[in-house]
């Protein structure tokens, strides 16, 4: 523990690592708005759609032919066929949520491995654990 | 090189084994089987007590059977000693899983570093084998 690393090596040290810090804050908010925006677009979806079936249920009420009851029933059919395809595209894309959730878990982990590396600090300038280190060299 | 180790690092890998970390042995015995010389292990970046002599080392490895990278995996606490040429495993636990920790604690390195010590002066260190 006697060598002394040069004081440029140090500064540059801690200058790199605070501009990473504020990269990787401005990555995480880019991350969040992306977030935010997915989240919106399918909150403006389910509106829509819950929207239209309001609208088709009044229509029905209205009805009362059988001629009736058989084009809006012929027209709601397409709307679900639409639907469902639609739907079916969004779960194929399911998997980009899987990705988001393994992203922020790597995240995580990345965080904690910087808490690690400070623990792992705070042990090399422990009195107690730096003389145990003289212990070790006078074995 | 001579290779050995504590009674606490014998009874973490049972102790691993036994909680599902099926794998442990191997994976530490590949981080060994890969490091070809002593200086290479005295070398490692990871110390956590430096020393010129005797240094304390802990080191990131997989956990092949989970399927953890080394930063999910175990951690292995060591220590190279130069003048004896010999690398002591003291320490191995994991990252995640129900014997999981983040980092080992001040008290526990204490712990770990008194052991070797007091195994070391006995003569007690465990050869060791990972079969």
């Amino acid at each position: 523990m006697n060598m002394i690393t040069d004081t440029s090596t140090i500064k540059s040290a801690v200058v790199e690592t605070y501009r990473e810090t504020l990269s990787a804050e401005e990555h995480i908010d880019q991350f969040l708005d992306h977030l935010n925006e997915a989240n919106s677009h399918y909150h403006h979806l389910n509106k829509h759609w819950e929207n239209l079936n309001e609208k088709t249920e009044s229509f029905i009420s209205k009805f009362s032919s059988i001629d009736d009851f058989t084009f809006i029933l012929s027209s709601i059919e397409g709307l679900i066929s639409r639907a469902e395809s639609l739907l079916h595209k969004i779960k194929i894309n399911r998997q980009h949520y899987i990705g988001i959730k393994t992203q922020i878990d790597l995240l995580e982990e990345n965080i904690d491995f910087s808490r690690e590396l400070c623990e792992d600090i705070k042990l090399k300038i422990d009195p107690q654990i730096i003389e145990l280190g003289t212990q070790l060299d006078n074995l | 090189m001579k290779f050995d180790c504590t009674n606490r690092f014998n009874s973490d890998i049972q102790d691993l084994v036994k909680s599902g970390y099926n794998s442990v042995r191997e994976d530490i015995r590949d981080f060994k089987d890969k490091i070809n010389s002593f200086q290479e292990f005295f070398d490692l970046p990871t110390c956590i007590i430096p020393s010129n002599e005797v240094r304390t080392i802990k080191h990131r490895i997989k956990d092949a059977f989970n399927r953890r990278g080394s930063s999910g995996g175990f951690r292995v606490i060591f220590i190279a000693n130069k003048k004896t040429q010999t690398v002591t495993f003291c320490h191995v636990y994991p990252k995640v899983g129900s014997l999981g920790k983040s980092s080992a604690s001040k008290d526990e390195v204490k712990g770990i570093v008194k052991e070797y010590l007091s195994q070391h002066k006995a003569k007690s260190l465990i050869p060791v084998t990972f079969s």
